[in-house]
């Protein structure tokens, strides 16, 4: 009696495989404010959430799907949780080419808040591409940290978007990457990024959006932004349609 | 270079307003609603507030905008962060993409120009050459040009090149004309800012006593490096890291140090009284 039944519950229920990854509608908003408040410097700085909210409003307006950890709960853990199936990605904290004792050599990535003044723990690219094994390229990618705009940064090969351009006019992939090049100071950062989610919110392709934000009063001696990926892209959430055409396939 | 106060501009903008509320009162109710006017019309907004219309500005570009088969979206009256009212203007591709979007202001100088989908590529420019054409574009548009020496920057494959704003040599940040190119001198955008100031303190406090101050207010382990310097800051939201852009830009004293990790900074004390205003510092 309980074979036939196992059997039968066998075959009802479908195994989904994996097929190519559909990208996500789901975009992750995380920012790094312990390190830069009191008690761990004398000073406030309201600018890490000002950023996120600045963030999550654009990536909202566009469609997106927004989860938001800002503070002590954006750990190691919860990063790697939160980008592993996301569409778009923002993220404001320190950033640099830090040490992988794993392949012995330096990585990109970012610190996470943590609770933690200094040395917090990193997030580096390997992590998450581990994290990613699957997934398809980010649409949206805006890394807000020193270092993460360089071309050596490995982070942009991490979320699957190639350090090249499309021109304005071309046919690419549906990704565009942010980042800043060298040392970022942070009120050139929210000058910069004010007007780079505002032309987005207009409808503005990112590339536009990117030229737009050259114009916002910082000090080039303070910020050297740069992007890779599609000039062209609205960067719009995916249709909401994960399941293929006829259902999910099963075996 | 002056600048005029926040109330003068406040008072101009008035003026404006009451124009443009005039001439939509008198002026069929078309022709201040949002319309579809093909590239080339002017609306009541505009002609009340001696606005150029953006047609022409396309015109003037020293790469001319094709305007066949663009429209123009209806101006608008927006307000900036800083609070300054400006009035804006759009040229829409047939996707609806915007191509060309300026701001003025009520009284009718052009602040702002953005162009989209400028292509990238050409020979590339030298910084003399940047600079000649960055010139050319402002003036093919009429508009001032920067007092000083320009910087030429580099950022995203599009070039910068900056005139600072100063006021009796010293530097007003975040100011100034600035004039973004391709790497062929193809223009992308220009804008031009000038925040109003506070009033300049009667007495303004030494560099030595700035840096005295400095010492108490830096966490243990920070040092302060090179001389201090005056420039007129945007005030920071609780006198952290957050510019207030509506407020008018105070003297300051500007010192930069290091914090215990190597991380640079920079402190602004009132020049006068020496309060913190803000600080800023690198990710």
């Amino acid at each position: 009696m309980l074979v036939p039944l196992l059997l039968a519950a066998s075959l009802a229920a479908p195994l989904a495989v994996p097929l190519a990854a559909a990208p996500s509608s789901i975009a992750t908003v995380l920012a790094n404010r312990t390190a830069f408040n009191q008690p761990c410097v004398r000073f406030t700085s309201t600018a890490p959430d000002r950023l996120a909210a600045q963030a999550s409003g654009a990536l909202r307006a566009l469609g997106w799907s927004v989860d938001e950890v800002v503070g002590p709960e954006f750990n190691e853990g919860e990063a790697l949780r939160q980008i592993a199936p996301v569409g778009a990605l923002y993220v404001h904290s320190h950033g640099d080419h830090y040490w992988d004792a794993v392949a012995g050599r330096r990585s990109s990535g970012f610190r996470v808040d943590g609770g933690q003044c200094s040395n917090a723990p990193t997030v580096i690219a390997p992590e998450i591409s581990a994290a990613r094994p699957s997934a398809a390229p980010l649409i949206l990618a805006v890394i807000s940290t020193c270092h993460n705009g360089e071309r050596a940064s490995k982070l942009p090969a991490a979320l699957g978007i190639a350090t090249k351009k499309v021109s304005p006019g071309k046919h690419g992939p549906r990704s565009f990457y942010l980042g800043y090049a060298g040392i970022a100071w942070v009120r050139g950062i929210v000058r910069f990024e004010q007007h780079f989610w505002r032309a987005l919110r207009r409808g503005l392709p990112a590339g536009a959006a990117f030229d737009r934000a050259l114009l916002s009063g910082f000090s080039p001696a303070d910020l050297t932004p740069e992007w890779w990926g599609n000039y062209n892209l609205i960067p719009t959430p995916p249709p909401s349609s994960p399941t293929p055409p006829g259902g999910t396939r099963n075996v | 270079m002056s600048s005029p106060t926040r109330s003068h501009r406040l008072m101009s903008a008035g003026l404006a307003l009451t124009l443009l509320t005039l001439a939509a009162c008198g002026a069929p109710a078309r022709a201040i609603a949002p319309s579809s006017d093909h590239a080339g019309g002017v609306n009541a907004v505009d002609a009340a507030a001696s606005i150029r219309p953006i047609s022409a500005i396309a015109g003037r570009l020293l790469e001319p905008l094709a305007l066949a088969g663009l429209t123009s979206a209806p101006s608008q009256i927006i307000t900036l962060e800083s609070g300054e009212v400006r009035i804006e203007q759009r040229l829409l591709d047939s996707a609806g993409l915007e191509l060309l979007s300026t701001q003025s202001t009520p009284s009718g100088d052009l602040r702002s120009i953005s162009r989209s989908s400028v292509p990238f590529g050409g020979a590339v420019m030298g910084s003399t050459a940047l600079i000649s054409r960055a010139i050319l574009h402002l003036v093919s548009l009429t508009l001032p040009l920067g007092a000083g020496t320009p910087l030429v920057s580099a950022a995203g494959d599009r070039r910068i090149v900056s005139w600072g704003r100063a006021v009796n040599g010293v530097p007003v940040l975040g100011d100034g004309t600035r004039v973004a190119l391709s790497v062929s001198g193809a223009l992308v955008g220009i804008a031009i800012d000038a925040a109003p100031l506070a009033p300049a303190p009667a007495r303004v406090a030494t560099a030595a006593a700035a840096k005295s101050a400095a010492l108490l207010l830096v966490p243990s382990g920070a040092a302060l490096s090179g001389t201090p310097k005056l420039g007129w800051v945007a005030p920071a939201i609780d006198a952290g890291d957050e510019e207030d852009l509506s407020a008018p830009r105070e003297l300051a004293w500007r010192l930069r140090g290091t914090l215990a990790d190597g991380t640079p900074f920079e402190l602004h004390l009132a020049a006068g009284s020496l309060a913190l205003l803000g600080w800023d510092w690198a990710r």
